[in-house]
């Protein structure tokens, strides 16, 4: 009687230690899979991240080529970017463009005032010598559209 | 009667114990085997993205302190690439910059001297590509980056940029 105890307490004791054992390594697997997500993420953003600064040297390098490349950019639309590698230059175009199958990059213009002391403002005279840029890129993630946007402001020089 | 009981008690918790452990063992060696594997890509993804960042943001930062490309020593437009840079120096003079690619590596080369590598040992550089951009007031560089890994699954990715030289307005 007492050696059947024994053993039915045995078998017992292999179930908890197995349902253990089989806890922790899932748990593990799942923390490594989060991990693999993570990291997939970060390459997507490193890649974005170079997408996006290319975006700002493409709008210079339009405006280096004649001011009125950006200047004569409708505030009301969002442009894509094109590189012709037969003209080795950049072009900004209105028919939409994805880059590597992923990212989706867009830029727009906006017209700027300055107030009484040549500043920057909310309210004030329009300036034609400067644009305000902003660059965004987005791309899919798991959880939905992620974007990241840069602006800057360009100057006829 | 006691002890056949107990006899046949004791032959069924030993099917069911074994039973368990094979199910068990099984669910625990996939388990381990695929944390194993999401490990190493994970491992892989870092290198990739390392590598990608590393190069590129070093390049850039040369081409957009860099006050000329010299076109003559540079390859543009093809795999592999090779672009040679001056770049003012802070105290005075000029250092020539040359990033190319050896031994599916990319290499930056300073004023003649040794390579040094910008990318990691399990990666191999698959398209090194720069593009001349010459515009009115000055010049830029396009950098096409293509890295690939081939541990534990074979995979490319690419990173493109481009960057003003600011030195040459």
């Amino acid at each position: 009687m007492n050696s059947y105890q024994k053993k039915a307490f045995g078998l017992v004791e292999v179930v908890i230690a197995s349902a253990l054992l089989t806890l922790i390594v899932v748990g593990i697997q799942v923390v490594t899979q989060s991990a693999l997500e993570t990291s997939k993420k970060n390459l997507k953003e490193t890649k974005a991240a170079f997408l996006l600064t290319e975006g700002a040297e493409a709008m210079r390098i339009l405006r280096d080529n004649a001011w009125s490349n950006v200047s004569t950019l409708s505030t009301s639309t969002s442009y894509y970017l094109t590189f012709s590698t037969s003209t080795n230059n950049w072009r900004a175009t209105t028919s939409p463009n994805t880059i590597d199958n992923a990212y989706t990059r867009t830029v727009a213009v906006s017209d700027i005032v300055r107030d009484g002391s040549d500043n920057i403002a909310t309210s004030g005279t329009y300036d034609s010598g400067t644009k305000k840029v902003s660059v965004n890129v987005s791309w899919q993630t798991l959880s939905g559209t992620t974007t990241k946007s840069l602006e800057l402001y360009l100057s006829n020089i | 009667m006691n002890s056949r009981l107990q006899k046949g008690h004791t032959l069924v918790e030993l099917l069911i114990y074994t039973t368990l452990l094979v199910a068990v063992s099984f669910a625990v060696v996939a388990s381990i085997i695929t944390t194993q594997n999401y490990l190493r890509q994970t491992k892989e993804y870092d290198d990739l993205r390392r590598s990608g960042l590393v190069s590129l943001e070093r390049i850039t930062r040369l081409i957009q302190n860099a006050s000329s490309v010299d076109a003559g020593a540079s390859t543009f437009n093809t795999h592999p690439g090779k672009l040679v840079l001056a770049v003012p120096n802070v105290g005075a003079g000029t250092d020539i910059f040359e990033i190319s690619t050896s031994s599916a590596r990319i290499t930056l080369r300073k004023n003649g001297g040794a390579n040094e590598d910008l990318t990691g040992k399990k990666i191999s550089v698959s398209n090194l590509l720069f593009r001349n951009i010459t515009t009115t007031k000055g010049s830029a560089v396009r950098v096409e980056i293509t890295l690939t890994a081939t541990s534990p699954i074979m995979r490319s990715e690419t990173f493109t940029t481009t960057a003003v030289l600011r030195g040459s307005y």
